[in-house]
This record gives structure tokens, sequence and C-alpha cells, in this order.
């Protein structure tokens, strides 16, 4: 039949191949795309940065910090509609791929992934975290959510008596995201590269944003999708995660617990292969790359539903074709399943 | 000197009024120079700084900013005085939406100085001009004050920026012009900055003029004139004439500038029942100018501040990974083919 | 320690023993071959590699090492890549049995004494003379095993297994053994581990798992073959060289596939399908499942070491290098083991429930050797929760001695019938 055929097909191709090439071209789109014009929308779930000067969009995070920079009084009025319609888009372009958008679209994971293929080349051993470090630095995305929100309300609003945040504060993250410095070089803008010595708050907060594109670059190098744990755009989407359209699940009573899921995760979730109870094994620091899913040996332990249909389940043929072959061996005589 | 011995102490008084009146004839053509300022009078209301152009706008209801501009007379930037135009003079004022509709606006007048307020709605630039035209002699005298004042919030997201940053010009209505040359990639957070070179164009009747006298002062009276080329262009380079101490130098700080034109032309005409064979053109433009961004702004230190980063990361991961193999005689196994 | 007069008793043993385990070998090899009706033309290949022993010299080439390994836990990939010839000695011969008894007490586990006796006297597979024998340290027996090393002379490395494969200090700690052993093959060998051989063993072993998993989805549509030859198979891939094993079973399956368009089966629709699981039955010892199927049943899946656990749960890498590649070996060999050693083993009980599904199975039977604690006392835990599901279980209790069958059969034949009447009945 033909339905089975493109099942087959699908199920033995390799998403890794076809991950690189989408990452590409969403590279393209949301760093250069403005050049041609191309403006996507203001509310967008991953980081197409407004300081470089060719996006095609503005990420929601610097929407979000300008909408909530308002007195209390105009945020529940009139005005707080702003934020509830950026919200509201927000979360409308987030579920339909939910978090693929983090594997598949995002430009600082795209530069991320070209940063873990140059250290590749160079023979460097990645480095995994152990399971105590890795609970604790998945709530640092938090923290920065958390602060990304209260900073621009604390600028118009006072808290607990204290005196108004200094305007120099506005769009904390922006000011410390690895986005603004690194992204607008491809375009070969490097007005973003400075240190303003204005006042102290701008002095600290210029640096820390030299800071840590430093550490971004220097991390992904050796921890494969680096920044993806402290990603605050992270933490908000796995607030919503729950009600995509894109689901990756998990069958537990077909589990052997072997670990090749876990093993070829590049952020390090070892959940995935542990857990054998939940069905939905989206976790907040997952990015949906589907690179579980491939290597896993056992028919229909990991599926990808899309509006409940499956549309790329883990094979036993699949496995073989993308991990078992190897041409210097002698083809053995196969007839086709 | 003998002379001089023998004239009385009222003579003296005499002689010394007609020789400053003979100085002040020369720049009474340019003391009657009228402008719209920024800045406002030592003794009006301390006015809240807000929106692009702190020291004209004001925080209005509902969280919108209002627009003050202070009618001043004559070049001198420092002290100026802030006039009020008489109720009987022969005056014509338009306020223009960035969408270019008339918006009804008039002067006001407190105390002895005059002025002009407007609740900014939309995106753009607002145009006001104040025409003021009187026959003396045999020359028409059209006096013209002119104030463009971009708004914008990036609340509104930034659509179609080309077309709302374009210069606006009225030729039907205003007779003179000083159009400010865009520049190509000029957005809606565009400033003039020191050491910017910015050109603009004389206009007479919605044509080039050339040869009219272009002069920008600045803020201690530095002035330069120059006179337009044949497409009506001059450019100028905004320079620093004012260095500010330490403490006072930031990014904040917006200097005043004042850019004026004039030309005599041979038309012939009638106006108000009175003869002229000449008319003298007068315009002005004032707004405020940034410092310098490398006055704040260091890119040195942001480099330092990044290698200084990079060098102890990498060492440090470097070092943890060389102790982790003495301690626990981690085996490290070589990569060599 | 052999000296003169014991080098007497020495060889007249090593005599003895050969003969009787040559007269094992045949008679077993006779019974599978010939006491069943149906024939394979694929399974000839696999029957030829139970010969009697000759002794003589090494089968195995010699200009290779021979690494031995006992357990499941050995990543043989390492062995490959390191050019050396990986067999695992674990044995099922009565024969030997009785010498290794002078070096354990006689309520050990029968299959360590015959490994010990087997070693003891150099009357392994091939006549293999092992240059290493790896043992590790899974359960009490082999543990103390492995302290013998002296006294039958042969070189023995020790393994260290962590008790428990869930925590992260188990896996850290297991990672560790085996870079310490991939450390003590090189100096064995005196090759270098490379990427590029490394990469090839850890394919060739899939290929080989893939054809086998070819093989269960067979069984798993339609009863071809018997559980004995698939038991066979199994044990052929302890010291086969793993290209031809995995070649000709590529033929076979291609043979069973056509018998399931020619519908020939060894099992009709009433046939009692049964699931063996517990200690390991090795050729020769092959009691059980020639009984079970002598007796009218088929014997569909075996949840043994010696089978099925071994060629499940493939490698999966990453980053094709040596700092991903060797990690990623030691977590297959440790995270999906179904091996009582570890604690806990839920994850058997799952896989065998999912198995019963699978595999339609109807009953199962649960056997344990006669000192083998640790499968004797997980037998209570799996039998509640098969119970549970509602499946029937039969526990036997048996030992390396051919001569006690009689008890076993009949409570065999009675299980069987129980089962098929249920059958009937539905």
């Amino acid at each position: 039949m033909k339905k089975n055929k493109i099942i087959k097909y699908i199920n033995n191709s390799n998403v890794s191949r076809f991950r690189t090439i989408i990452q590409i071209a969403f590279f393209v789109l949301f760093v250069y795309g403005g050049y041609f014009f191309i403006n996507i929308g203001q509310n967008l779930p991953t980081f197409a940065c407004p300081y470089n000067p060719g996006s095609s969009g503005t990420c929601y995070l610097i929407s979000a910090q300008h909408n909530l920079h308002t007195t209390w009084e105009q945020l529940f009025s009139f005005r707080g509609l702003g934020f509830i319609t950026g919200l509201g888009s927000f979360v409308l372009f987030f579920i339909i791929f939910n978090k693929a958008w983090c594997g598949y679209a995002c430009p600082l994971g795209t530069v991320q992934d070209w940063i873990t293929k140059l250290r590749k080349l160079t023979l460097t051993r990645f480095t995994r975290y152990d399971e105590m470090s890795f609970k604790r630095l998945s709530k640092v995305k938090y923290v920065f959510l958390v602060l990304l929100i209260l900073i621009p309300l604390g600028m118009s609003n006072s808290f607990f008596g204290l005196s108004e945040i200094s305007n120099d504060m506005s769009a904390p993250f922006c000011q410390i995201c690895p986005g603004r410095t690194v992204l607008p070089l491809f375009s070969g803008d490097t007005s973003q590269l400075f240190i303003d010595f204005t006042s102290t708050t701008t002095m600290v907060m210029s640096s820390l944003g030299i800071l840590f594109m430093a550490l971004f670059l220097v991390g992904s190098f050796f921890k494969k999708r680096f920044f993806c744990f402290f990603c605050p755009m992270s933490a908000l989407q796995y607030l919503f995660s729950k009600i995509g359209v894109l689901r990756l699940v998990k069958d537990g009573s077909k589990c052997t617990k072997c670990g090749n899921c876990s093993r070829v995760c590049d952020v390090g979730i070892t959940a995935i292969a542990d857990d054998i109870t939940s069905k939905n094994i989206v976790k907040d620091d997952c990015m949906m790359c589907f690179k579980c899913v491939e290597a896993c040996p056992e028919k229909g332990a990991l599926d990808v539903k899309f509006f409940n249909f499956k549309i790329f389940s883990s094979t036993e043929e699949g496995f073989f074709k993308r991990y078992g072959q190897d041409d210097s061996l002698t083809s053995n005589k196969k007839k086709d399943d | 000197m003998v002379f001089l011995r023998n004239i009385k102490q009222s003579e003296y008084i005499f002689i010394s009024i007609l020789l400053i009146s003979i100085f002040l004839v020369q720049p009474l053509a340019a003391q009657e120079i009228i402008w719209f300022s920024n800045v406002p009078p030592k003794d009006a209301k301390k006015i809240v700084p807000s929106g692009m152009h702190k020291l004209s706008s004001v925080s209005g209801k509902r969280g919108q900013s209002s627009i003050i501009q202070w009618l001043r007379k004559g070049t001198n930037l420092e002290n100026t005085s802030y006039i009020q135009i008489p109720k009987n003079e022969d005056i014509e004022f338009y306020l223009f939406s960035p969408s270019n509709k008339q918006v009804e606006n008039k002067l006001m007048t407190k105390g002895d100085k005059s002025f002009f307020s407007y609740a900014s709605k939309e995106e753009g630039y607002y145009n006001a001009y104040l025409i003021q035209k009187e026959v003396k002699g045999d020359t028409l005298y059209i006096t013209i004050a002119k104030s463009e004042l971009l708004n914008h919030s990036c609340r509104n997201g930034h659509k179609l920026v080309r077309g709302i940053v374009g210069p606006h010009l009225y030729s039907e209505i205003i007779p003179v012009e000083i159009k400010r040359k865009r520049i190509f990639t000029e957005d809606l957070h565009y400033f003039t900055t020191s050491s910017d070179n910015v050109e603009y164009q004389f206009l007479v009747n919605g044509k080039p003029v050339e040869g009219a006298n272009l002069t920008l002062v600045t803020q201690k009276n530095w002035s330069k004139t120059l006179k337009t080329n044949k497409e009506g262009n001059s450019t100028f380079q905004f320079i620093q004439d004012y260095f500010s101490s330490w403490q006072e130098l930031n990014n904040r700080e917006i200097y005043n500038y004042l850019l004026y034109g004039e030309i005599t032309l041979p038309t012939q005409g009638n106006y108000e029942g009175k003869a002229y064979s000449y008319t003298h053109y007068t315009t002005s433009l004032s707004d405020g100018y940034r410092p310098a961004k490398t006055m704040y702004m260091s890119m040195f230190w942001a480099f330092v501040v990044f290698i200084v980063t990079t060098i102890i990361t990498v060492s440090g991961i470097f070092i943890y990974r060389f102790k982790r193999q003495r301690i626990y005689k981690e085996i490290k196994l070589d990569e060599k083919k | 320690m052999i000296n003169a007069t014991n080098q007497d008793r020495y060889n007249r043993l090593k005599k003895t023993s050969t003969i009787h385990y040559n007269m094992e070998v045949n008679q077993v090899l006779s019974e599978i071959i010939d006491d069943f009706p149906d024939k394979i033309s694929g399974m000839e290949y696999f029957y030829n590699k139970f010969k009697p022993i000759e002794i003589g010299e090494s089968l195995y080439p010699k200009d290779k090492k021979l690494i031995a390994s006992m357990c499941i836990h050995v990543p043989i990939e390492i062995i490959h890549a390191l050019d050396a010839t990986a067999v695992r000695i674990c044995s099922g011969s009565y024969s030997v049995d009785t010498a290794g008894s002078d070096f354990l007490p006689a309520k050990t586990c029968p299959m360590v004494k015959s490994t010990l006796g087997a070693l003891y006297l150099d009357l392994l597979p091939g006549n293999a003379i092992p240059d290493l024998v790896i043992n590790p340290t899974t359960c009490d027996q082999k543990k103390k095993m492995g302290e013998m090393g002296d006294e039958i002379n042969k070189e023995f490395y020790v393994l260290e297994v962590p008790s428990s494969k869930d925590s992260e200090e188990a896996r850290e700690y297991w990672q560790r053994t085996i870079k310490k052993l991939v450390k003590k093959l090189e100096k064995i060998t005196g090759n270098r581990l490379t990427r590029g051989k490394l990469k090839k063993s850890i394919k060739t072993v899939a290929q080989a798992q893939s054809e086998y998993r070819r093989f269960m989805r067979i069984r798993k549509e339609s009863p071809v073959i018997l559980g004995k030859d698939a038991l066979l198979i199994a044990n052929a891939y302890f010291f086969d060289d793993i290209n031809s094993w995995t070649e000709n079973l590529a033929i076979l399956n291609n043979e069973l596939e056509e018998r399931i368009e020619k519908e020939i089966t060894v099992a009709n629709s009433r046939t009692p399908r049964i699931l063996l699981t517990g200690s390991p039955s090795i050729f020769p010892n092959m009691r059980t499942p020639i009984l079970i199927e002598k007796l009218g049943g088929v014997v569909v899946y075996e949840e043994f070491c010696s089978s099925s656990r071994m060629l499940s749960d493939t490698v999966a890498v990453d980053e094709w290098f040596l700092y991903d590649m060797v990690p990623a070996l030691a977590d297959r060999y440790l995270k999906p083991s179904t091996c009582p050693n570890f604690t806990p083993n839920d994850d058997r009980i799952r896989k065998i429930l999912l198995a019963m599904k699978d595999y339609k199975v109807d009953g199962v039977i649960y056997q344990t050797f006669t000192g083998c604690q640790l499968y004797d006392m997980e037998a209570i835990k799996i039998g509640k929760a098969l119970e549970t599901a509602g499946y029937p279980v039969l526990n036997v209790e048996l030992d390396y001695n051919p001569k006690d069958s009689g008890q076993l059969t009949t409570r065999l034949e009675a299980f069987l019938e129980s089962i098929k009447d249920k059958k009937r009945k539905n």
C-alpha cells in the first residue's frame, strides 16, 4: 500500500540530516530575511533578534519586556490588553511546533550546533553534566524568566516601597542575551560589542552582555547546546508545552531502558530513558530534535505525534539503517521485510 | 583725541547709542530668526522627561506623551529670549500629523511666553510651522519656524519603517522649507549624533535654491555658515563644542542646535495692499543631538572583557579535566588513528 | 598446582572427561537432530558447530590472542576491535562438572563448576586455550570462581560489575571498569584500540543483532522453528566467528520466511506456547527445551542470558570517537541488563510481561539450577507478577546430572496438559 510505503520511508529516514537542512533554512530566514522585506511577527517563540539589522521578526521576550514596562494601573487597564494579545500570539505561534522551535528554528541553537561541529573536528571530548548539576542548573532559566518579568515592572512601579529601578535596565534580558551580541555578527554588524560607561548600571549590564557572549561561545564549544539550559524562552515555552500540537510520547512497556535515547540527546536528558510511566516525555530542557526517536531500536517505544497522527516512530528497521549499516561489511542476503 | 576732549557727557551717550545701533543693524536680520525650541524656560514647571525628546515632552494621561515646543527668537542659543507672539500680528500656524493630516492646534501664551503642545498619538514625524509675513520697504519678509519631531514607542512595533521615516513637505502651504536628507538605513530610532554628517536641502515653494545661506549654531554658539550648492544642499558635520565633566557625560545628555537658512530672491508681488519686489525667506529648524558614541562606549574594553572571560573559562575547563585524570587515575583514550 | 603425581591424575581425568563429554555431546545432538521429524536445511551449519572434541590443536586463528569471557557483561566489540578472538566459555557439560567439584563445594551452581572444570582440563569448544579469562563479579559463585586462577593455571582478570544499574555512581564505576579493561586487553594483545576498528566492530555486532531480531520477528509471526534449534543458534554465537554466524543466520532466516509463506510450521494452534526463563540452558544441557518440545509444546521465547539477552539492545553512539563509543558500549552492557545480579530488577518482569503479550505465550516454565540463589529468589516475584496477569508458571529445579529426568518429565507433562485443556476450552 502506498501509505505504508510512505510511513516506512519516513521511519527509515535520517532525521538529523533533514534537521540540519531545516536549521539552515530557518537561520537564513531569521537572520537575513529582513533584507528581503520579510516580516513574520513581533511575538516569535524563537530568537529572531531585532538588534540584527536583517532580522525578519522579533523575539517575544523583547516584546514582553517592553509590554511589562508599564505601571500597575496601565497594566490592568486597556494597555494590559496589549500584553495579553502579545502573549496570545506567542502561544499560537508556539503550540503548532511545540518545542521543535528550539531544535529546528532557533538561530542561536543553530549557531551552537555549528560550534559543536567545530569541536568534533578538533577531537575534543564533550562535557556531560552529572545528575545533581543537571537538576540544579536546569532551574537557572526560571530565575532568568522571573527576573525579566519583574525588572521591567519594577522600572515603572515600586516594589515594597523601594525606589523604581533605573531606566538603564530597560529590556534587561536583551542586555545580557548572547543573541544581541552574536547574531548581528552574521550581518557584519559589530555595533553591539561595547561597554557603556554612562552609569554604573549600564557599565555592569553591558559588561555582563560581553561576558555572556564569551561564556556562550566557550560553553557551546564544550557542552552541546550549552545556552539552551539557561534560556528563559525555553522556560516560558515549557509552561505551554502541554497544549502543544506536536508531541513526543513514550510507551513505557516497550522500553528496555537501554539508554540509547539519553546518550544521543544533545541536552543530556536522562528522563527519556529512565521514566517508564509518563506518556508525554517532553521535559523543560527538551528541544524536540527527535534524535532520541532515531536512536531507539524498539518498535513503537517513542512516537512523534502531530494532532494525534504518528508522523515518526522508532522502528527496528529505521534504527539499523541509521546506526547499524556499515558499507565495508559484506552485504547480507536480505529479503525486503 | 583732541576732537573727543571737547564733547560733552550727553554727547558721549548719544554717540555710543548711535554706534551701538550701527552694530545692531548688522545682526538685525539675524535677530529676526524665530524658532521652536525643546528647552523649557527656567521658570517653567519641572517637566517629567520621557520619550525620545526628553527635554520637551511631558507624560500625559494614559501613557501618551505630549510635546511642548517653545517659541524663541534670536541666534544666541544660550540666552535668546522666549518671546510671545502679539495677538494682532499676521501669523499662520500649522501642525501636521505623520499621516499628512492637519491637526487642529494653535499657539498658546502663558505670561510672556508662547508655546504649542500636542499629544503624539501616531508613529512618525510631526511637522509644525509658524509663518510670519510682513512687508518692509520693498521686501516681503516671510519668516518660518519649523518643528519636526519623531514620535515612536517600541510598544507599537516596527512596521513599515520606510514609509514613516521619509520627509514630509507641504509646498503648497509652506513657502520655504529645510529638508533633512534621510540615511538609507534610517529607522524609527534615528537621533542625530555628534560627528554625523547631515545633509540639508533648502527649498522655496518646493524647489531647491542655490546660494542660500544655511547656518548651524550649537549650544555654546559655535556656528558655521554654508551656501547651498546647485541642488540646494549643504552638508554639516555636527560637532561637540562643549565637553561636560566626566560625571555629567552620558548617553542621556542631549545638546541643542539651531539650523536656519535665509535667502533673498527677486519676486514681484503684492501683499495686503503693499507692493514688493524682493522676498526674503527665512526658516529655522531646531532639535537635539547626542554626544558621539565613542564618548561613552568602548569596544576596546569589551574586547578585553571577552578575552579575559574566554581565557579563564577555557583554562578552567582544561585544568579541571587534567586534574580529573590525576586524582582518580581517569583513563584518557588516545584518539590518534 | 599440578606436580608430578598430580600430573598423572590430571591426564587420566582429562581422558575420561573427554570421553564422557563426547558421549554427552553425541547423545544430545542425536536427540536434537534425529528425534524430531522436522528438518530445516539452514540448521545444518549450526549443528556442525557442535562437534565432539578431539584433543589437539586449537581451531582458532593462531595469530590472534584468545580472550575468554563469561556472562553477558563483557563488551565483545572491544575484543574484536583489538584483533582478538572472543569466546564465551560458560559451559553446559556435566562431564566436566565433576572435575570442577575439586575446587568448589558440591552445592555450587553447576554451570560455574562446569566452566571451571572445562578450564582446568582445557576442554573448551574448539580446543580453545585462553590467554586471558575475564571474570565478571556478577553472582557469588562467579566471584569466588575467579580466585581459582592459580589452581587451574589460568590468568583471570576480575571485571568489577556494580550491584546496581540505576544509580549514576554505578554507571560511572562501570565506565571506569570498562576503560581499565580496555587498557588490560591492549596490553595482552599488544594492539591499540582505534576509532575505526571499534566503529567497525560495533557495526558488525549490530548486524548480528539485526539478523537475530529478524529471526525473533519470524518466530513471533509463526512457529516455524522449534525452541531447541533457536537455543542452539544462540549458543553457537558463543564461539563462532561473528561474520559467518551472521551470514548463515541470514540464510536460515530466508528459508524460514519461505516456510511462513508455504505455511510449514512445527506447531499448530493447539500447541502450548511456552516461555522458558531462569538459569541458562547451555549446550549440551538442553534437557528442558527438548523435553518440552517432545511432550508437545513449543518454546517461542527463551529469556536466557545464553540466548535472547545476549543479542538484544543495540548500541547507539552520538559521536564516533573513543570518548563516546566506549561509554556507549559500557552503558549498553549495563543499563538494559536483566540479569538478577542487579538490584532492583523490575526490568526483567516488564520484559517477560511484554514478551508474553507479543509472542502470545500460554505459560512460563522457570528453571533454576541447584545452588543458583539469584534466579531462585527472583522466581517468587516473577511468579506473583505472572499470576496477577493470569499466566500459569511452573518452577523446576534441576542440575546438570542427566539421570534425574524422570520427575522433570512428569511435571512438564502435567503442566502442558493443563495448558492444552485450557486452550481447548477457549
